[in-house]
């Protein structure tokens, strides 16, 4: 049982003008998987380090089942961390690793033992358990960093970008272990990534920051098709989504580089405060605009002309990027045949799964209550 | 061709060599010689006749035993002293918080700029009015508060990712523990450099010594070395034989603590 609550947190570094981070509020509820996910820099390692209790908390409280732990020493914290560079002991074998901690606590010892070889047959470490961290692989010492985090029991795990030292390939198969590994264990995990993806794959709820603050919480599905502003709408989503600054004009949205599309009435419907010629920035994610075939016949003005200017081909997609007087698009396909760069499409544009967002306040004009509503 | 290049480096290391190891030859072969044998011309490298009596003569005229037991109680005392202050303080300049740390750092090592023989009358009043003149306390205390030492663990602890600490701590470790048990195995080669360093230094010392004590029975070797040289005629014979007892102790030093330097050098376990 592990509650998180973290209320108005924020930290500021000794001589440091700034917060670096700023109005943090987050309830974390037992056995959630929470990925805080943001550009580098934005506060990630920060706020963990502060649940950690290896930063001091500038101000707000931190809880844990209601108890106030701002003040209470990392090692009384019942939290375990496993860290970007795995931070292994050089000088112990696998085995010490992950009994140093257990020692300290004074473990009995044939419990030690019979924790360290469970949470290494979990691993696929017990024939490593002699060797000295390094002589493993990248993956190995990820996994003796796993290890040592569960050995103890603890309530809480925490996890700074523990995949960002792996190749690509490792990395997936490592990402799809941890979330078995939760499933099994059932800790409260607060995980920290600069990827989306990862965060997208593997969180129960997604923490959205940038410069130290929560842009937006909620569950992957959620943030993916109701971003409560334009930051999370370009974070969240690979490729990214495609972002155009235009103003309603009799029904259309334009803008002077050669943008127009018809507002469908139920676009408009979702809008319901918008001024005439109001300023907006429209987000549409790339499988929202695909390439008109000719036997279909989408409603007048849901097109737009476009030249391809590049053709991505990743076996079930495809990655079409095209112009269009001014404006870039980038389009999801499926595999098939469109054209070659040069070439000139007609795109078609879903305008009911498009985002509107305020171009001063860069916030949704929509609310996430009448989008549910819709989807 | 390409060989005459190596072969001169070789030779001008080869002579470089021979002059550094000379007057050790010299030693060595003096301390074998008779008394009559050290100054005759030309100089005899391999002495004749062969004596090793020197070794036995030198050990019942004089108390070699005394200065030898008084320079290793010295040395190993002064090292040992000089580790822990060294590596406590080097690790709390380095790691933890407090106020004016940096400053305070900074002061000390300034201390460095001031020259021994400046100090040396404070410390030896000093040392009076604690009663340690001619003790073990006076010749071992005022060395094992090395500025240089504070210096070189605080830069060996900087070097160590701090996210090693930040585990130990997450494990349940309080700084001592993190100190003695997480970093300093990794500092191995700071500590060989730390060891030779001060046991050659105090094994060496002679002015200090000379200050604090006053009798016989506290000389350390250097001093002792220094009594074989009688005021009109010195037997060199004698002499170099206790100059090669001073010198073994150094050696074995410097080899048990080259070892851990080498394997400190392959031990590394952390991702970058
Ligand atoms: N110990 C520190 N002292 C001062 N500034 C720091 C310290 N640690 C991090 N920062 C600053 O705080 C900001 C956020 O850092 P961090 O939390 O590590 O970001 P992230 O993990 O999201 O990349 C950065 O601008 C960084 O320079
Ligand atoms: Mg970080």
């Amino acid at each position: 049982m592990a509650k998180i609550s973290l209320q108005n947190i924020a930290k500021r570094y000794p001589n440091q003008e700034r917060f670096t981070v700023e109005d943090f509020n987050l309830e974390i509820a037992d056995q959630e998987f929470i990925v805080l996910v943001g550009p580098s820099g934005c506060g990630k390692s920060t706020t963990l380090r502060m649940i950690a209790g290896l930063e001091t908390i500038t101000a707000g409280s931190f809880l844990i089942d209601g108890k106030l732990m701002n003040d209470v020493a990392p090692k009384d914290r019942q939290i375990a961390m496993v860290f970007q560079n795995y931070a292994l002991y050089p000088h112990m074998s696998v085995y010490k690793n992950l009994s140093f901690g257990l020692k300290l606590r004074k473990y009995a010892k044939d419990d030690i033992d019979s924790r360290v070889k469970q949470a290494a047959s979990i691993l696929g470490l017990t024939e490593y358990l002699d060797r000295k961290p390094a002589t493993l692989s990248g993956g190995q010492r990820q996994r003796v960093a796993m290890g040592r985090a569960i050995v103890r029991d603890a309530e809480v795990f925490l996890m700074d970008e523990p995949l960002s030292n792996l190749d690509a390939k490792l990395r997936e198969s490592m990402r799809a272990e941890i979330a078995k590994l939760h499933q099994r264990l059932k800790s409260t995990t607060v995980y920290v990534t600069h990827d989306q993806t990862e965060a997208m794959t593997l969180a129960d709820r997604i923490v959205i920051m940038d410069q130290g603050k929560i842009q937006q919480i909620g569950s992957p599905v959620d943030v993916y098709n109701h971003p409560a502003n334009v930051f999370v709408a370009g974070f969240i989503g690979s490729p990214a989504i495609n972002f155009f600054d235009v103003r309603v004009e009799n029904g259309y949205l334009v803008n002077d580089a050669g943008f127009k599309l018809k507002l469908s009435a139920l676009a408009l419907s979702k809008l319901p405060n918008l001024q005439p010629s109001q300023e907006l920035t429209l987000g549409i994610r790339p499988e929202d605009i695909k390439v008109s075939e000719n036997t279909e016949s989408p409603e007048a003005g849901s097109t737009i002309e476009v030249e391809i200017t590049v053709v991505e081909t990743l076996g079930a997609n495809v990655i079409l990027h095209a112009k269009g007087g001014e404006n870039e698009f980038v389009s999801r396909l499926n595999a098939g045949q469109y054209g070659r760069p040069g070439d000139k499409v007609t795109l078609w544009f879903n305008l009911e799964r498009a985002h509107f967002f305020d171009k001063t306040t860069q916030q949704n004009l929509v609310s996430a209550k009448a989008s549910n509503g819709d989807s | 061709m390409k060989y005459i290049g190596t072969t001169i480096k070789y030779l001008l290391i080869s002579a470089g060599a021979i002059i550094m190891i000379l007057p050790f030859v010299w030693m060595i072969s003096t301390s074998f010689k008779s008394g009559g044998a050290t100054m005759v011309f030309p100089p005899q490298f391999i002495p004749d006749p062969f004596v090793s009596d020197n070794y036995v003569t030198v050990f019942e005229r004089f108390p070699m035993l005394t200065y030898l037991r008084n320079s290793i109680i010295v040395a190993i005392f002064t090292t040992l002293g000089t580790i822990l202050i060294s590596t406590l303080s080097g690790y709390a300049f380095a790691r933890m918080q407090f106020r004016f740390r940096d400053q305070i750092f900074l002061a000390y090592l300034a201390t460095m700029m001031i020259p021994a023989q400046v100090i040396m009358i404070p410390q030896f009043i000093l040392l009076k009015n604690f009663g340690w003149i001619d003790t073990y306390q006076g010749l071992i205390v005022p060395g094992i508060f090395a500025v240089f030492g504070t210096f070189l663990m605080r830069q060996a602890f900087l070097g160590i990712p701090k996210e090693l600490e930040e585990a130990a701590f997450m494990d349940g470790a309080n700084h001592l523990t993190v100190c003695f048990r997480v970093i300093l195995p990794l500092l191995k080669p700071s500590l060989a450099t730390l060891t030779i360093f001060t046991f050659m230094q105090s094994w060496n010392n002679y002015l200090w010594p000379l200050i604090v004590s006053s009798s016989r029975e506290m000389a350390t070797l250097p001093l002792g070395l220094a009594l074989l040289q009688g005021q009109r005629d010195t037997d060199w014979n004698l002499v170099m034989a206790g100059v090669v007892i001073s010198v073994i102790p150094i050696l074995a030093v410097y080899l048990f603590a080259q070892r851990s330097f080498i394997q400190g050098m392959t031990m590394s376990g952390m991702k970058e």
